[in-house]
């Protein structure tokens, strides 16, 4: 070999070694960046995760931005009121003006910091009850509330944003819960491909940080994410878009869309955890009954249920109010019995609903300002009634 | 007067630019790899609950 071949190798070899160190210290460095932004990522000026904050705009909060949000509001002396539960709870059929959470506030004043962690579609066992967890393991108070209907309850690794529980989970964020871990390790096997990925995806993350720092360059710098319902505002920092649910419309105009569907999810709203006693009367199904015992004690950890508020969430009155008087009064029997049910299992249960009129609701399901404005009155009474610790 | 350099180059080997371009284009490719990891980390099928 001359001696011009040899030195070509040895410049090759440099080069790839130059190369190779670069893409370990590059990797290395963004893996550092994750496991930084971790500890202060959070939406700016937050009040709600309005839909464009939401896995259905292509943004997948993570858990520490949650928590990062929950921690930022508490000071010695304050108890963290974090909200969970589905889009009631959320705000949506609220402008964020009008939002029910930050009349919640105003209501409990500074000795309580309200956190508004609710998603849509999501159960009270995701999200907001795992940062609940997590605050109460570094012992700070906290109130959780979230809402449901009456029926079992989903867990947190087999729902919508499932991805929330394994952040959560190998990050260390949890309480101890031998209950669940026992019911994890049988229901693993069972899970579909996606939520099993999730799994894996949560263990890399907890070492590798990707989720953490491209989530938070998306919210902060620019989005990579193509999505559908955002179309052009995909590219946007999210932090750059405003959130833009609309104040309820004029009541006339509230109900008219899809009144046979909504008016057939009404009716049978209950029908599944309720039957006829034989004597005229009612009597809880048996199987989601003796599901929802089990899952109650099993999902939510017996720290969480003491300082938890369950709100079983009622149908708008222009729809139950058409209901025959059997199907209201199943109605009535299934809420009280599944209200009977959380208190049974240390958790603080309202039905909320009951004496709300139809302008007090956007939808079927959805309160307005004025519905906000009831539901903040109602959760803030029952706030005061825990102990402050 | 042309001093010698403090570290005399070996023979064959790149010039410091050429080295410093490498490693930059190294850096680039380990942030692009773990971007890489957040991008395969997203569900295949679009998030559809929207009842907004």
């Amino acid at each position: 070999m001359g001696s011009g071949a040899a030195r070509g190798m040895a410049s090759s070899r440099a080069q790839a070694l130059a190369l190779i160190l670069g893409t370990a210290v590059g990797f290395c460095a963004a893996v550092a960046i994750g496991h930084a932004v971790t500890d202060y990522s959070k939406p700016s000026n937050f009040k709600r995760f309005y839909p464009q904050l939401t896995p259905a705009a292509g943004f997948y909060p993570t858990f520490s931005m949650l928590e990062n949000l929950a921690l930022a509001r508490w000071k010695p002396g304050k108890t963290v009121v974090i909200i969970g539960g589905n889009s009631i709870l959320n705000g949506i059929g609220q402008s964020e003006s009008e939002l029910w959470s930050l009349r919640l506030q105003d209501r409990l004043g500074e000795r309580y910091s309200v956190v508004n962690l609710a998603f849509p579609g999501a159960y009270p066992s995701e999200g907001g009850a795992l940062v609940a967890e997590s605050l109460l393991r570094q012992g700070i108070p906290v109130i959780y509330v979230a809402n449901y209907n009456p029926g079992p309850v989903a867990r947190a690794y087999e729902s919508i944003y499932t991805y929330f529980y394994w952040d959560a989970f190998y990050k260390g964020k949890l309480l101890p819960n031998p209950g669940r871990d026992v019911e994890l390790a049988r229901r693993i096997p069972l899970l579909q491909q996606p939520d099993k990925d999730k799994i894996v995806v949560g263990r890399l993350d907890a070492k590798l940080r990707f989720e953490e720092l491209w989530n938070h360059v998306a919210y902060r710098y620019v989005s990579t994410i193509w999505n559908n319902y955002i179309q052009r505002d995909s590219w946007k920092p999210r932090a750059d878009i405003p959130d833009s649910v609309a104040t309820a419309p004029p009541v006339a105009e509230r109900f008219r869309d899809n009144f046979d569907v909504e008016m057939l999810t009404t009716r049978g709203f209950s029908q599944t955890f309720a039957e006829p006693d034989g004597t005229g009367g009612w009597r809880v199904t048996q199987p989601p009954f003796v599901q929802a015992t089990e899952d109650i004690d099993e999902i939510f950890v017996p720290q969480l249920r003491a300082r938890m508020l369950m709100l079983l969430s009622e149908n708008c009155p222009f729809y139950r109010d058409r209901l025959t008087p059997p199907e209201r009064a199943r109605d009535l029997f299934a809420f009280a019995a599944y209200e009977k049910l959380w208190r049974e299992h240390g958790v603080a249960c309202v039905t909320i609903g009951t004496d709300f009129d139809p302008a007090d609701y956007r939808d079927r399901t959805h309160l307005s300002a004025s519905g906000g404005l009831k539901l903040a009155d109602i959760v803030a009474d029952q706030v005061r009634r825990f102990p402050v610790p | 007067m042309r001093l010698a350099p403090a570290f005399p180059r070996p023979a064959g080997w790149p010039s410091g630019l050429h080295l410093l371009l490498r490693f930059a284009l190294g850096i680039t490719i380990g942030f692009f790899l773990h971007y890489l990891l957040y991008r395969l980390s997203l569900p295949a099928e679009p998030f559809i609950y929207a009842a907004f």
